[in-house]
């Protein structure tokens, strides 16, 4: 009897030792808590950037086709969004062909980027579209100029930049990818 | 010997085993804690990485325009390109190599690459965080800048003659992307890329 109570915990002992794995618990559960945050916010950031360079890459690429008859056709939640129309190329089976290609600017919950080929099926490109704008290239003053509505491009300009601005699901978080595609023959020594 | 085991081990642990415990605990916390920036650190590069490829593209579209639009006939031949609305110019070196940002310091040095937006006061490393959507403006570790070195290309070798007045015909530029940190530490490159262009004749 006398052994067994030599070997036990006080009352006092016990509280120290509880209130002491109380704190260290409740700093690492904190830490972690903040790591958790930290990490998602950080993978969400990350998944913005990268769902919006890939959109960039679909529009670059079918604007490096673009030919005559670029047109900002619409501005359907007013000037931070637009629709695009112009004269390309489309592929289709290993061969190339003429082709009307549009990025519709489709506002509604979620607003979305969505893309046509010759009026067909829309192909949405991105969803929780906050900001979808295009700028042309000046050649006089050799800057970036605003366009609106109901522009039309005899020819494409030499350059241009589109700017979108993308949302998370939750609308919490935004991200805006800028990107300036050269649509002037690039020259190849 | 067992009588004395017995007696001995109710008093307790020893200040050895305590200390020794006591240790464990400590290299165990010490490194987790060690891991967690490491890891947020990671994916804040990771974060970086994705928008210096947006970055890096946008420097050569800025770049074809401006080799697009030289003057032939200038002289020296220079070419303007913008970040975001941040234009500016490099003038191309007949031989050598000419970067940008210039430092002064290392004028005389055409080896070495000039690290660009020293301790984040540079209005670049803003501005192209801003066009890359990197993140928010304070948050500086996501701050990204570029330098530059173009130099000409004339090797015989590779088929590359200079022109009929003796002056290159294509350049290389050569584009760094740096995750710009301010408190003094140094700027971490992620990312590079090399371009080739024609100036026009």
């Amino acid at each position: 009897m006398n052994t067994r109570d030599r070997t036990a915990f006080t009352i006092i002992e016990m509280l120290t030792a509880t209130a002491i794995a109380v704190l260290v618990i409740g700093a690492a559960a904190l830490l972690l808590s903040h790591t958790v945050r930290g990490t998602r916010a950080i993978e969400e950031s990350l998944d913005l950037v990268v769902r919006g360079r890939a959109a960039m890459d679909w529009i670059a690429r079918d604007l490096a086709t673009a030919r005559a008859g670029l047109l900002v056709l619409d501005e359907p939640a007013g000037p931070s969004s637009q629709s695009l129309r112009w004269a390309g190329l489309r592929t289709n089976a290993g061969t190339i062909a003429a082709a009307e290609i549009s990025y519709a600017y489709v506002p509604g919950s979620p607003s979305r980027l969505v893309r046509t080929v010759d009026g067909g099926a829309e192909e949405e490109i991105l969803s929780n579209v906050r900001r979808f704008r295009v700028e042309d290239f000046e050649a006089g003053t050799g800057r970036f100029r605003e366009i609106h509505a109901q522009t039309i491009w005899t020819e494409p300009p030499s350059a241009v930049r589109i700017t979108l601005t993308i949302a998370d699901v939750l609308g919490r978080r935004e991200r805006t990818v800028r990107r300036v595609v050269f649509l002037g023959k690039r020259r190849n020594p | 010997m067992s009588a004395a085991r017995r007696t001995r081990h109710p008093a307790g642990f020893t200040l050895l085993e305590v200390l020794i415990a006591l240790s464990i605990l400590l290299i165990g916390l010490v490194g987790i804690l060690i891991l967690i920036p490491q890891a947020l650190d990671t994916g804040m590069r990771a974060q970086s990485q994705a928008a210096s490829a947006v970055l890096l593209t946008n420097v050569d579209a800025s770049l074809s325009l401006g080799f697009s639009r030289s003057d032939p006939a200038a002289s020296p031949r220079r070419v303007r390109f913008f970040v975001e609305d941040a234009l500016d110019a490099i003038t191309l070196p007949d031989s050598g190599e000419r970067k940008f940002p210039r430092d002064d310091d290392d004028a005389d040095d055409a080896d070495e690459w000039v690290p660009s937006a020293r301790a984040g006061t540079d209005v670049y490393p803003a501005r192209i965080a801003a066009s890359a959507g990197v993140s928010e403006a304070s948050d500086a570790s996501g701050l990204l800048s570029f330098d530059l070195a173009v130099s000409p290309l004339t090797a015989p070798e590779r088929g590359l003659p200079a022109d009929a007045d003796g002056r290159p015909r294509a350049y290389v530029a050569k584009v760094r992307i740096y995750r710009a940190f301010q408190q003094g530490r140094a700027n971490e490159p992620i990312a590079t890329g090399e371009f080739l262009y024609e100036y026009p004749r």
